[in-house]
């Protein structure tokens, strides 16, 4: 399209084309600098021994990479990153739609209210929310114990949860979703708010419940948002999980909350293992980057059967 | 006009680049003079305000010389320095102590980056008639905190000390356990005596509102590692701790080591059950001791000062002894803080000076008065006791290595080594409180993974 576009125009004269081209090369040489070659160098420090200072740094190929696909920590952590990538995507795009559905088409009173609390966690600063939910899980005195304890769960209320290994990851999880639907649902509630009325009156007048009506109408005509906001969300949440660990637990008790980003940093700076680090942010950024083209490939091919 | 517009547009297009750049020359350049040298500093809990003064008197007792210091604290310094360094324009000195999260000591350590200075303990403190060597306290320039090569050279010196101990409420105790006082322990029998007099129906759980009590609470476990420390030297000898911090696994078939960690699983069920969880603000931890909800708590001198924005239960007052004695002696673990000049500075001469004159007697003063610390030299606690620098109390913490009852002085940290997947910190105080809180882990669980990693460690120490 771009390229139809660009024939339509009249011919550029060499002159302005040569300016153009001037113009473009500081930006252009921001770019390359600032990111380019800072993405490459990660690639090339990877293959090196190096503590991260000083001029010590020994070549060792691929070493860095045998290590790292031979250790546990390294597939625990990307094991992590990979569960509360897919399951935070899937539980804040669901309750985001469910949400927004409730809000925008159904009548419950006080929408504008519950569209602002909602919303609210996304404004918050990520260290904010860790530390507010740290509270929340502290085993003695924690908001949460306290509501199981009124619930009459006693065994489940003297349960450390950010100090379990086997909870930890859940409560990671809880809270990413927390934080990201409200963002995700306002999307929504844009999408869904262009949908004619009418057509649900339509669809009511054949006797369609509520249920039904969004499967069949507000599912289908928000798909196009849906499909973006998953593909931010996915590799947004990358960072995100890594942020909150970092905050939250640091990877504890004994790597069980530990996220690849986290692994990587600690490596790279807590272990004086540069190189190592910088294996494992080549790793992850060989998967995000395919990760990326799957998505777009799905969506793609989405695109032709809608 | 046209084209005016355009070589307007086209200069500010060529100069968008040059804006970062920009930012980065300064307009005087104290690391281009070769008498000052450029100080980084750490920004800890002994704050900043000591600098200034520092820099003054060091600049008044060197004024024939024309010596200066450029200084800079903070609290991420290691973010400031680690481009420096790698830029080959690292400042001349450091004030950074090892354990830090970024751990950039350790990554100087490593990389071999750090001027050796051995020679200067033979020099005499400026303005004095007295070597650094005979200055600094015994006991403060062994092991790797301050030779970290395992080669008997000292490469970092160490600025601040702090003992560490077991902090309790003196009025709970008294020394013989008469008038419904506890009875305050020496040795770690006496310690474990205690557990009946704080859970006397002897069931596994403490019910603190039927006035029972916790042993023992902790601000998070890297605290219980000073303790470990301390327990170890009394109970297998300095020289097992010594192999302990260089990863000499044949520690590990000591018995008088590994009673050490099992004596510590018999803490379970009388440990304050927050201390090991992660979630808790560790000032929440320490205010158990305050509420008299646990009866001990180890920390370091600070802890009071810490703790002032707390309100203690009625009658509270801080006691402070050392670590108990499982058969050799009680010790106390002093925490230092290294201070050390890099390699790749080019007015070491200066800078050799600087940290000697860190350990003079003007220096001491003003350490004392300004950042309420002391360094491990000589006169530096006389010093601050003649000028009432410190809070009555907080002498006695640091007078717990001199009189009758005085503690030993057991120092030192684990060598440099690193090794891919090895979290030690994880392996040694991690699993301290999977010990406490989970029936998955126990001593000789924890002995094992230790001697894994010990292995693997071993082989990775740092040689020069």
């Amino acid at each position: 399209m771009v390229i139809n576009a660009a024939k339509k125009r009249r011919r550029i004269k060499p002159a302005r084309a040569g300016f153009m081209c001037f113009a473009l090369v500081p930006a252009f040489a921001l770019f390359i600098v600032f990111n380019i070659l800072p993405t490459l160098d990660v690639f090339r420090m990877s293959l090196y021994r190096w503590s991260g200072i000083g001029g010590d740094m020994k070549f060792v190929f691929f070493g860095n990479f045998k290590e790292m696909f031979a250790n546990k920590v390294f597939w625990d952590s990307f094991g992590h990153t990979v569960f509360l990538m897919l399951a935070a995507t899937a539980l804040t795009m669901f309750s985001a739609l469910v949400f927004a559905f409730i809000l925008s088409k159904s009548r419950v009173r006080g929408k504008a209210f519950f569209r602002v609390v909602f919303y609210i966690p996304n404004i918050l600063s990520v260290i904010v929310i860790a530390a507010i939910f740290a509270n929340v899980f502290v085993g003695e005195g924690g908001l949460f114990n306290g509501i199981l304890e009124l619930a009459g769960l006693k065994n489940l209320a003297a349960v450390q949860w950010l100090s379990n290994k086997k909870t930890v990851l859940g409560c990671i999880l809880f809270v990413m979703v927390w934080q990201a639907v409200g963002y995700y649902m306002i999307m929504y509630i844009a999408g869904m708010d262009g949908i004619s009325e009418s057509i649900y009156e339509s669809a009511s007048i054949d006797g369609a419940t509520g249920a039904v009506k969004f499967f069949k109408i507000t599912l289908p005509l928000t798909w196009e948002i849906i499909r973006v906001t998953v593909t931010l969300f996915i590799t947004g949440s990358i960072n995100l999980s890594f942020l909150l660990v970092k905050a939250m637990t640091n990877g504890g008790p004994d790597n069980a909350s530990d996220v690849l980003l986290n692994t990587m940093y600690y490596e790279a700076y807590g272990n004086s293992n540069y190189g190592y680090g910088m294996a494992i942010g080549a790793f992850m950024f060989v998967f995000t980057f395919g990760l990326s083209l799957v998505i777009s490939r799905l969506t793609s091919s989405e695109s032709n059967v809608i | 006009m046209k084209k005016l517009r355009l070589l307007v547009a086209a200069l500010l297009c060529a100069a968008l680049p040059l804006g970062p750049l920009a930012a980065c020359g300064g307009s005087s350049d104290p690391a281009a003079d070769p008498q000052t040298i450029v100080v980084a500093a750490f920004k800890g809990a002994y704050g900043d305000a000591f600098w200034a003064n520092i820099k003054t008197e060091f600049e008044r007792l060197y004024a024939a010389e024309g010596y200066k210091i450029s200084y800079e604290a903070k609290q991420n310094i290691e973010d400031t320095v680690r481009p420096q360094i790698n830029a080959g324009q690292g400042p001349d000195v450091i004030y950074l102590p090892i354990g830090q999260e970024k751990a950039l000591t350790e990554a100087l350590v490593k990389s071999k980056g750090i001027e050796k200075i051995t020679a200067l303990l033979d020099e005499k403190i400026p303005g004095e008639d007295v070597k650094l060597r005979d200055k600094i306290m015994p006991g403060f320039l062994n092991g790797s905190s301050t030779n970290p090569y395992d080669d008997g050279d000292t490469y970092m010196l160490p600025l601040f000390y702090s003992p560490l101990g077991l902090f309790y409420n003196k009025n709970l105790f008294n020394a013989d356990g008469t008038n419904g006082k506890y009875k305050l322990p020496v040795t770690w029998q006496d310690f474990l005596a205690l557990k009946s007099a704080v859970n006397p129906d002897g069931n596994s759980v403490i019910d603190l509102s039927k006035g029972e009590k916790y042993l023992f609470a902790y601000p998070n476990s890297g605290y219980v590692s000073e303790m470990l420390y301390s327990l170890i030297a009394s109970k297998a000898g300095t020289d097992a701790l010594d192999k302990f911090f260089g990863y000499d696994v044949s520690v590990y078939d000591d018995p008088n080591f590994i009673h050490v960690f099992e004596q510590t699983a018999a803490l379970k069920d009388y440990v304050y059950p927050s201390s090991w969880d992660s979630a808790q603000n560790y000032k929440q931890n320490q205010n158990a001791l305050l509420q008299n909800n646990a009866l001990f708590l180890p920390c370091g001198a600070w802890l009071p000062e810490e703790m002032a924005d707390y309100t203690p239960a009625p009658g509270f007052e801080y006691g402070f002894t050392a670590h108990l004695d499982m058969g050799g002696g009680r010790y106390s673990h002093a925490k230092i803080e290294q201070l050390y000049i890099l390699k790749q500075s080019k007015k070491k001469d200066v800078a050799k000076k600087f940290l000697a004159f860190m350990f003079s007697d003007a220096a001491a003063a003003i350490i004392a008065r300004d950042a309420g610390a002391l360094t491990p030299t000589v006169n530096a606690l006389t010093i601050a006791r003649q000028n009432n620098y410190f809070p009555e109390q907080k002498y006695s913490y640091f007078d717990i290595y001199s009189g009758d009852n005085a503690a030993k002085l057991s120092a030192g940290d684990f060598a440099a080594a690193s090794v891919t997947g090895v979290v030690w910190r994880n392996t040694f105080t991690g699993n301290f409180d999977e010990l406490m809180s989970s029936s998955d882990m126990t001593a000789a669980k924890w002995l094992k993974e230790l001697k894994d990693d010990s292995v693997k460690l071993f082989d990775a120490k740092v040689q020069v």
